[in-house]
């Protein structure tokens, strides 16, 4: 194809046409079926600084120096040749013209080139450019803000992922947006399957208290709460497992407070709770038994001392284990802690189901009687000591016999405090102890001694004062040879003098002193004025008799007693024959190895050993094959009532029957009368002892 | 509903192919300068189909939207030519194009007109192409962007008896291959007027 010379009559444009070319807020440039400029409107000259008189009819590569030349010249290409309409984007092509601000920085722009039909059949080509600018501009802010809630988001859920406690957010109906890592291992579910779910499904929430509240998401959106650590929740997973949760609840709003959803954070706190529990148990519980502690006991005392005040009566019982030492010290710790659990659950067994069994340590126990008359109380607590007497209690083959010493005492409410309380109890199982053991004693404001701390201290007083001063006498109660004549034989006894001169019986003073550790130097006591009475009945060639003397558990245990009577043998020149030591069964298997050091020890210089109480313990004939026990003192609760009970009868003549074997003469104490004197001839018993043959009498009033 | 065979065989397709093939080139390289990489063109697959079986011949699974660039011409024969990709691909393409490290999913429509402008080189060659059968220039309309529902791009439920020319387009820019559609929807008159130009150009 020629090129035709241009001429500018080719392209004119009237007024109109030209005024509104020009007003255009965009460039327009017109090229010629042979691509040269035809036009351009004011648009174009102001961004080119060129004007269109001085370039037109020039080809639009010579006018402007095109930098993206392909593109632009194969669109235009297209258009005049193919009739083909092209856009060229800023983003493909960012800088095609070169136009210019008018502070000199580049324009950015976008192209369209269009075909336009002459009405001559060519095609010219238009071509309009757009300052893109300020979309430019906008893009640049928008990406950077997208970009940085990107990095924002990214961060965020990094956090999120991190962080140790489970992490829900939710829209305002409580359906989940989002879960973390956390979140996931403690529903069971992955976020996916829990995105867009109720919370109520997917992470089903109760209230320890209330499981029919709401879920608390539910609630804290409903009235826009927040909920902080709070532990009493407990969280049940997909696969049905409970855990105890501490829960954090918090509305989203916004800042034209629009409520947008929540965000719950939660901890598995199963373990922990399951530690304070454990904790919590074991701090108001007794580890051995299960049952309550003293502190726990004192807790309910106070309710009770409370409730005492609007009218209600309760009780409580004290109980003493009578026997329950020695069960320990000779079968072993772990023997008797047994023991103690199976009391334990037979006390619980017998006890209604408001009563409260307490253990305070050791042997004793407590019992809260609750609304509770004085009658049914003492009933209860003679049940009680009736069962312990029946409880059988057996190790090796060896039957035990349990005993308990019941103290009762009435919750008034008028009492200070709960320690009042149990210093009653105790103070009433003391006295009911001090009578003898296996009894009840109901506490009693007119008992001499209201408590029992208190009174055993002034016990201790008197015991020491009375000590330093001296104030005991000996009694002698004598032992007769049943079937044939013999030297006598006299058991000493001790009594108290008071200051005001009454005699006060061991049952009142023996047990505190055993309690203070008194006993070793009442022993001594004893022994040393058993040994002057001898050296006096000596020095006036009088007829020895035989001397008992009762020793403690404490004093056999002791080496240095076993100096000191080897020093009051030599002070006193005493003969050692006419010396009995009498050792209670129990005293002497508690402390068997130095026991029979003693025994062993005494037997050498000639003494003689009498096992007293024989019986009423462990009654252990294998014990007593290497004892080098001279006597046997059957128990007195066995002579009694010997006359009646045949199994008691049974029993004495069987000790009786194996004591001759093994070459033990048998005595039988608490012979009241000449029936029982009678039967016990008839069964070969060798010694009797009793109010029945001769009452206790003053030591130096006795005929030798 | 015709048989599609009847419509443009084997031969005529191939041969439709082959120009077309030829006019990707040019694309191809105006394209390979304004990227400054090596892009290539080519039309592997050409048929011809009923416009309601489109949605079924995009991919395996047939994207739920697409997006792309729509030309309307007219001439010896009209119709609308459109250049089509899943919206993933689109992006995809966007990308190897800009070398661009944006993800994907932040695109989006901020790149309208960089799609547009691929588009349109790639109508305006086959356009070219078809023109330089005919010998005779189709008139054509300033590119569209599109982003819509494939099934009501092509109509699903109507039961016009429009054909569709469905090019698939393969483009292998920066190390990555990306599978667009072209596709012409005309009416069978306009077809026969190809199969007939064809024919003449075969010498048939």
């Amino acid at each position: 194809m020629s090129i035709k010379p241009l001429k500018s009559s080719d392209f004119d444009l009237n007024d109109l046409d030209s005024e509104l070319l020009n007003s255009c807020g965009f460039g327009i440039i017109i090229l010629d079926e042979f691509s040269r400029l035809l036009y351009w409107n004011n648009w174009i000259g102001k961004h080119t600084n060129l004007s269109l008189k001085d370039n037109a009819s020039e080809h639009l590569e010579i006018v402007l120096p095109i930098l993206q030349k392909t593109r632009l010249l194969n669109a235009i290409d297209d258009a005049l040749h193919y009739r083909l309409p092209s856009s060229l984007s800023h983003k493909l092509n960012p800088q095609t013209l070169p136009l210019f601000k008018a502070c000199g920085t580049p324009l950015e722009h976008s192209i369209k080139v269009i075909p336009l039909k002459k009405p001559n059949g060519v095609f010219h080509c238009l071509i309009e450019v757009t300052d893109i600018s300020a979309s430019i501009k906008r893009e640049k802010q928008l990406r950077d803000v997208s970009k940085k809630m990107r990095h924002e988001k990214e961060w965020a859920n990094v956090t999120l992922m991190s962080i140790a406690d489970a992490v829900i957010t939710t829209d305002p109906q409580g359906c989940i947006i989002a879960a973390n890592k956390q979140a996931e291992k403690l529903t069971g579910l992955t976020k996916e399957v829990m995105q867009a779910e109720p919370i109520t499904r997917v992470c089903p929430i109760t209230q320890d208290v209330d499981d029919l509240a709401p879920h608390p998401v539910i609630h804290c959106l409903k009235k826009s709460l927040t909920l902080t650590d709070s532990e009493s929740f407990q969280f049940i997973s997909s696969q049905g497992t409970p855990y105890a949760v501490s829960l954090s609840i918090a509305p989203i709003i916004d800042e034209e407070s629009l409520l947008l959803g929540s965000v719950m954070t939660f901890r598995d706190i199963t373990h922990a709770r399951n530690i304070a529990e454990q904790l919590d148990w074991q701090a108001k519980h007794d580890h051995l038994t299960g049952l309550i502690n003293r502190r726990e006991l004192e807790v309910q005392l106070d309710y009770h001392r409370e409730s005492a005040k609007t009218g209600n009566s309760h009780f409580l019982m004290y109980i003493d284990l009578d026997q329950f030492k020695v069960i320990n010290d000779t079968c072993g710790h772990g023997v008797g802690d047994k023991l103690l659990q199976k009391i334990s659950l037979m006390l619980q067994e017998q006890l209604r189901q408001n009563d409260i069994l307490a253990r305070l340590g050791g042997d004793e126990f407590c019992i809260i009687l609750p609304n509770c008359p004085s009658k049914n109380a003492q009933s209860i607590a003679n049940t009680l000591r009736q069962s312990v007497l029946e409880h059988r209690f057996v190790y090796k083959n060896q039957p035990y016999v349990l005993g308990a010493s019941i103290g009762l005492t009435e919750i008034t409410g008028s009492e200070k405090n709960s320690a009042e309380i149990l210093s009653a109890a105790d103070s009433a199982c003391y006295v009911a102890k001090s009578m003898g053991r296996n009894r009840v004693h109901l506490h009693n404001s007119q008992d001499s001694n209201s408590a029992r701390p208190q009174e055993a201290m002034q016990w201790f007083s008197r015991l020491q004062s009375a000590i330093e001063d001296d104030r005991f006498v000996l009694y002698a109660q004598e032992i007769v040879s049943i079937n044939h004549k013999e030297d006598k034989h006299y058991e000493v006894l001790i009594r108290m003098l008071d200051h005001d001169g009454s005699i006060i019986p061991p049952n009142s003073f023996i047990p505190a002193a055993e309690r203070f550790s008194l006993m070793q130097r009442i022993d001594r006591w004893v022994l040393q004025h058993v040994c002057m009475y001898l050296a006096d009945l000596q020095n006036s060639d009088k007829k020895l008799p035989i001397i008992s003397v009762n020793l403690s558990g404490t004093s056999i245990g002791d080496t240095e007693f076993l100096q000191a009577t080897l020093d009051l043998f030599k002070q006193y020149n005493t003969p050692a024959e006419h010396i009995c030591f009498e050792i209670t069964e129990t005293a002497a298997i508690s402390n068997l190895k130095e026991a029979l050091a003693f025994m062993n020890e005494m037997k050498k210089r000639g003494c003689m050993i009498s096992l007293d109480d024989f019986g009423s313990g462990l009654s252990s004939f294998a014990y007593l094959k290497d004892m080098p026990v001279d006597y046997l003192k059957i128990d007195g609760h066995f002579v009694k009532n010997i006359t009646h009970d045949d199994i008691d009868k049974a029993f004495v003549a069987s000790i009786h029957q194996i004591a001759q074997v093994m070459n033990i003469k048998t005595i039988a104490e608490f012979v009241e009368n000449d029936e029982i004197l009678d039967l016990l001839k008839t069964l070969g018993i060798d010694y009797a002892q009793g109010y029945g043959i001769a009452k206790p009498v003053p030591l130096d009033t006795i005929e030798v | 509903m015709n048989d599609n065979s009847d419509i443009l065989n084997e031969i005529q397709l191939d041969a439709l192919g082959e120009l077309l093939n030829i006019g990707m080139g040019s694309a191809a390289a105006s394209l390979s300068t304004m990227v400054q990489q090596e892009v290539l063109l080519t039309v592997p697959v050409i048929r011809i189909i009923h416009q309601n079986d489109v949605p079924k011949q995009l991919d395996d699974v047939p994207p739920q939207k697409v997006c792309g660039v729509k030309q309307t011409f007219r001439g010896n024969f009209s119709g609308d030519a459109l250049l089509l990709f899943s919206e993933e691909k689109s992006l995809s393409l966007v990308r190897a194009v800009l070398g661009d490290s944006i993800p994907l999913e932040e695109l989006g429509e901020m790149e309208e007109e960089a799609i547009t402008e691929i588009g349109n080189i790639i109508l305006n060659a086959c356009l070219s192409s078809l023109a330089n059968i005919f010998k005779e220039h189709l008139d054509s309309e300033i590119p569209q962007y599109l982003n819509e529902d494939i099934e009501q791009l092509f109509n699903v439920d109507n039961d016009d008896d429009c054909f569709v020319l469905l090019l698939r387009m393969s483009f292998s820019i920066a190390k990555q291959d990306i599978t667009g559609y072209v596709t012409f929807i005309m009416d069978l008159e306009s077809i026969a007027k190809i199969r007939t130009q064809i024919n003449n150009m075969l010498g048939m």
